[in-house]
């Protein structure tokens, strides 16, 4: 498995786009997670006020919840690392590199498990960079940094390692299938931002009043592993908790990606 | 008796609506330099796709070094297919690191094949800056990379000058010479005669003929000839060193010559040795014309 990581490493460490993707994710991760307090003590600043509570005493960054808002924040930014897995696998299509993997002594099934494994170790590299920046904020600005407080909701922190290994089989199943790199993102985008919305609105509506149907739609079913958590601060319930019915979906989506992706990879001519 | 380098035995491949290769059997031996020949379209590219992994086969099966079919064994193979694929952005040397990574060859050999394809001193240049001939001679050296007893060229002079053509069939030859076995899918007849001992005729994906060069190339300078003492005839045959071996015909006697010599200068030998000939004819069969011929048949 190392050395399959390897190959893949091998293949993308040269490719400027990969780093300035990851680059990318980064900046507006650490961005956007400096940012909320900065917004916060802004509007303190302004004088806003939110049911008479002073924005900037607003707990985001506070041991346990930090690791709910930074994941579920973090889930806005999967298309950056998401582009990677497609720029990787399209590249193989267009210089028809599979084809020579295949022909160097590479099994299908070892190609498969190298595009596999190289987006479980992005997602494990964003999880742990969503370690790091909880640590740092939270200890920055946590009134309470016992062990305890610490580690509680820190399961966010696998979870969205799950929830990003899931979008990134989604998008290499679609580069799969489609293969031109230019369409597929514009595919992904038009799902992701209109389609997949337009249907789960539609569903949840009075219309169908199928909200079951709904979260079982590959992207919202990924989006439900992290519940939105900052309702709690307007003092409404908040799941803070993964639900065994959205894990299972997610897990189901999972296989059944990675099924049709290693079925695309056996059943096809180079 | 050693298993064949590689054998294919009833290969068919069906497309839609094409039936690319139709039950193809094939034996390629240790040391042999085996050309595949045939127009475009007629299977070899199928062929070397299907017995390389990268095509999946609808019948018939194939072994390499009579071990099978595992992925493991294309490791001891060096292959191109059609045109080099390599990952544009990359350095030849980066390109190689990532073939050495699958074929668990050395990194020392790195440098190695690319002295040996005159590669080295562009060896940190992006691919996509290489010139077509360029980029074939990294395909080359990215075959030698696990030093492999055998090669599997598809069309390995396809679109380059003269120069580069002279080459790439110079690296051939020299790699042949070294006793690796050497498999050519080529649909230039002249490049299979320069350096191919056997060779095979595809056509809509069926082997047509199959059969060596050298013997195909001898019946090429195969001489007729007949005099009215026949037995003094052959007697001065056999004196004379560069005529080949002499066969006895119904009508003829008929004769092979070495590539530099011709049926006049024969002739004039044994007209110095009293001889006087009735009945010379010099069969005129080039592979091309053969080749044609089979096709022609073939076609009917």
């Amino acid at each position: 498995m190392i050395r399959l990581i390897k190959i893949e490493f091998l293949k993308l460490s040269k490719l400027r786009a990969v780093w300035i993707l990851i680059g990318l994710y980064l900046a507006a991760l650490i961005g956007v997670s400096l940012s909320g307090k900065l917004l916060l003590d802004y509007l303190t600043g302004k004088g806003v006020e939110f049911n008479g509570l002073n924005p900037g005493m607003i707990p985001i960054y506070d041991f346990n919840d930090i690791w709910q808002n930074l994941a579920f924040i973090a889930g806005y930014f999967k298309i950056f690392p998401g582009l990677i897995l497609i720029i990787s696998v399209s590249n193989e299509f267009s210089y028809q590199t599979h084809r020579q993997n295949i022909i160097d002594g590479l099994s299908r099934t070892e190609f498969f498990l190298s595009k596999l494994s190289f987006a479980g170790f992005l997602a494990i590299v964003s999880a742990v960079f969503l370690l790091l920046i909880g640590l740092v904020l939270g200890f920055r600005y946590s009134p309470v940094t016992d062990f305890a407080n610490v580690t509680e909701q820190m399961f966010f922190i696998p979870v969205h390692a799950l929830q990003f290994f899931t979008y990134f089989l989604f998008a290499t199943w679609l580069i799969m299938v489609i293969r031109k790199a230019a369409i597929t993102i514009v595919l992904l985008l038009l799902y992701t931002v209109v389609l997949e919305p337009i249907a789960v609105g539609l569903l949840y509506s009075g219309l169908f009043n199928l909200p079951h149907i709904a979260d079982l739609l590959p992207l919202q079913a990924i989006s439900n592993l992290i519940p939105m958590p900052f309702g709690k601060y307007a003092l409404q319930y908040t799941q803070d908790f993964v639900g065994t019915r959205e894990l299972i979906t997610a897990l189901l989506w999972a296989g059944l990606l990675t099924g049709g992706i290693f079925y695309i990879l056996r059943k096809r001519d180079f | 008796m050693s298993s064949p380098v590689l054998a294919i035995n009833g290969l068919t491949k069906v497309y839609k609506r094409v039936r690319a290769l139709n039950a193809l059997d094939l034996e390629v031996e240790r040391g042999q330099v085996f050309g595949l020949l045939g127009p475009n379209g007629s299977g070899k590219s199928t062929t070397l796709g299907i017995v390389l992994g990268a095509i999946n086969a609808t019948a018939g099966n194939y072994s390499w070094f009579g071990e099978g079919t595992h992925h493991r064994l294309r490791r001891r193979v060096g292959a191109i297919l059609e045109s080099p694929s390599f990952y544009r952005y990359m350095s030849a040397e980066d390109n190689l690191r990532v073939v050495a990574e699958i074929k668990g060859a050395p990194v020392a050999q790195i440098s190695k094949v690319l002295e040996r394809t005159g590669l080295a001193d562009r060896k940190s240049d992006p691919y996509k800056t290489y010139s077509l001939g360029m980029k074939q001679r990294l395909a080359i050296a990215s075959a030698l990379l696990a030093d492999p007893g055998v090669l599997v060229l598809d069309e390995p002079t396809n679109g380059l000058d003269p120069q580069g053509i002279a080459e790439i069939r110079g690296l051939i030859t020299e790699l042949a010479q070294e006793g690796r076995t050497i498999i050519l899918a080529s649909h230039l007849l002249d490049e299979v005669q320069r350096v191919c001992t056997h060779f095979a005729v595809l056509r809509r994906g069926s082997k047509v003929f199959q059969g060596s060069v050298a013997e195909l190339l001898q019946s090429k300078k195969r001489v007729e000839l007949d005099a009215p003492d026949r037995g003094a005839l052959q007697q001065a045959l056999s004196e004379i060193d560069f005529a080949g071996k002499v066969s006895v015909g119904t009508e003829y006697l008929s004769v092979v010559l070495p590539e530099d010599k011709t049926a006049a200068e024969l002739n004039a030998v044994l007209c110095g040795k009293g001889i006087s000939l009735s009945h010379l004819n010099q069969r005129h069969e080039s592979l091309e014309q053969r080749f044609l011929e089979i096709l022609r048949e073939e076609g009917k």
